[in-house]
This record gives C-alpha cells, structure tokens and sequence, in this order.
C-alpha cells in the first residue's frame, strides 16, 4: 500500500486516531489547547473560556507532577515534549484498553497493551531510518491440550506482537524486519518482562533518506 | 457490599485502601498510583469519561472488593485488591509489579484488617513516564 507522496510526511498519520482526544466541555479538543499553548500561538476562544483556563492549570501542574518522577537518567531519544508525554499518560489512564500478561503464567502482573506498545515501538524506532506505524500485542490462545490456566481471567501465556513499520532501503528489507523483531524481543524482555512467542513485522512503505516514497510493500512473518 | 467498621468513620474497603496504596507508591520504580494524573484534570475532563479496563467508573488506583462467599476460585470471603500503577522507566516493568504486589500484601496482612488472611493482589501497569 503505497502512501501518497503529496500528503506530507509519510508516517506523519499513522499515529494518533481521533478518537483519542480529548474533548472539553466548550468543543476544543484538550490536546489542541495545550499544544496551541506550549507553541505560543493565541487562540482568542481560550482566553476567554473557563473550561480552557482550567486545562491549562492543569497541563501546568500536571507537568511539574510529570517533571518531579520522571527519571532523567534513562537514556531515550526523548524527542517528545512535554505535552505529548502527558498526553500519553492521561489518555492510557482514561481510555486503558485490554490488559496482557507481565511475567509468568502464576504471577499477577498485568500490563495495558498500549503501555507496552509504546515501549516496543520504541525500541523499534532506536534503528536508524524504522519509524513504527501499528503495534497491536495479543494473548496466543491455549493449545487443546493444555491444563486449563490456574487463576480466572485473561489467558496468561505469551503473546504475539504485530507491529507495521515505515522504513529506508539502508539495509536490505529482511534484515530490516530481523533487526526489528530482534529490537522488540529484547525490550519486551528487559524492559517490561513480558514473554514473546511471535513477532509479525509488516513493511507498509519504503522512503529513501530524504522522506520520498519508494513505494512498495512487504510483508514478512515470524517463523 | 461494605462493612461500616461502628468505631470509624471509614468502611474497611476504604481502610484497606488506605493502607494498600500508601504501600505500592512507596516500591521504587512507581510514578503514581492511577488516576494519578487523569485525576488531577479536575474540569477538564468530565468524571463520566473515566472507566477502568472493566468499564466501570474509575476511582483510585487501588480497588478493593470481597470475593462472594461461594467463589470456588479462591478462599470464601476474601478479599481482592486491584492496583493500577504508572511506572518510571528505570526499571524492569514486571519487577516493579511485583515489588507492588509483595508490598501491597504485606501492608494488608500487617494492618490486621483482613484477619490475617493474604488478600489477592493483581497489579497493572497502565503508564510509564
């Protein structure tokens, strides 16, 4: 599936789906309100709006909240600001999503699959030229002869990450997908402890280092 | 169902909670306890739009809840506790998690609250920061 050429950057849409703003009371969306305050640019709508001046309070308070925890030793290409990261937070804390396994089958430990998305896509990002479009995770189902598992609820074996990536011609694209997946193995190991059966990598565009679409698609699957 | 402890204000779900969260924020590697943020977003958001992964109103990051009397999973009457975290990510995610869950559980044991008898403690990373 080739991405038009004319629509901007070529992984510039795959990210955000809309319904995951935010919208507050007067209409705007929250994550408008905050970026348009962040970047500087007067909206004379929020000057006047008691909805929006409570959003910004907050986007100020939660940034300290956000400043104080944050570790700034760890070592990530941080190229969020700060509006994006708590965005990310907020919306995981209000719309969470299904829930995956951390650890082994007799533990208790769970994580949302958006939390751990995120962390894989960008482990998968760290290569050069690979920007992530899709990552879905998803429990395996229990083979037939199995016991059935010890707790109720969700299955609690490992799971299957199908991730779909835009990336450059550097490498040749199998070693591109096998590096990726290698990316996505270790994190989920080191990073969460979340044990992977399967990595499915899909190649839905190839761009050249300038951002131009080649126009191809490959699709390779975890054997 | 709550049970009104007659000497406090407070029932014991609400005393149980008092005494899980406290525990799982002080394990090193938790940013906060959900809603830690969301629920700073005091109007700017509307309390109707939060729901935990069950669909039901999110209140703190820690839910408590007495297993029914006949639940075949686990001992009759016991207590379940839920806790919701957001991590920092200096650490490994299921380490952290199950640093909250030891914690969380002695805290409970210790408080006397529930006789004595472990609760189950299921704890969930819904962030990192």
């Amino acid at each position: 599936m080739a991405v038009n050429a004319n629509s901007g950057p070529p992984y510039e849409n795959v990210r955000q789906t809309a319904d995951d703003d935010e919208q507050l009371p007067c209409g705007r969306l929250l994550s408008q309100v905050w970026e348009n305050w962040e970047e500087g640019r007067a909206d004379p709508h929020t000057d006047g709006c008691p909805y929006c001046a409570a959003a910004l309070d907050d986007l100020r308070q939660l940034g300290r909240a956000v400043e104080e925890v944050r570790d700034t030793g760890f070592e990530e290409a941080d190229t969020a600001t700060l509006t994006q990261r708590v965005m990310d937070v907020v919306r995981l804390e209000l719309r969470p999503g299904r829930t995956l396994p951390l650890g082994e089958p007799d533990d208790d430990t769970w994580i949302i699959e958006a939390a751990a998305a995120r962390t894989l896509r960008a482990a998968a990002e760290l290569l050069p030229g690979v920007r992530v479009g899709s990552c879905r995770i998803s429990p395996l189902p229990a083979s037939a002869d199995e016991s059935p598992p010890p707790q109720r609820g969700p299955l609690r074996g490992p799971v299957r990450v199908r991730l779909s990536a835009v990336v450059t011609l550097a490498r040749p694209l199998q070693e591109t997908a096998d590096r990726i997946r290698e990316q996505v193995r270790e994190a989920a190991d080191s990073a969460l402890g979340m044990g992977v059966a399967a990595v499915d990598v899909t190649i839905t565009d190839i761009v050249d280092d300038a951002g131009e679409d080649e126009g191809a698609t490959w699709e390779g699957a975890d054997r | 169902m709550t049970q009104q402890d007659p000497g406090k204000g407070r029932t014991v779900e609400e005393r149980l909670s008092g005494v899980a969260a406290p525990a799982a924020l002080a394990v090193p590697g938790v940013a906060f306890l959900r809603p830690g943020l969301a629920g700073l977003l005091r109007g700017a958001v509307p309390s109707a739009m939060r729901r935990d992964p069950d669909g039901r109103p999110d209140g703190t990051g820690v839910r408590v809840e007495r297993r029914p009397a006949a639940d075949a999973a686990g001992p009759a009457g016991g207590w379940t506790i839920s806790v919701h975290v957001v991590l920092r990510r200096n650490r490994r995610a299921v380490d952290v998690a199950r640093a909250v869950r030891i914690a969380v559980t002695e805290a409970v044991v210790g408080s006397g609250l529930t006789d004595t008898v472990a609760p189950e403690v299921a704890v969930t990373v819904t962030g990192f920061v």
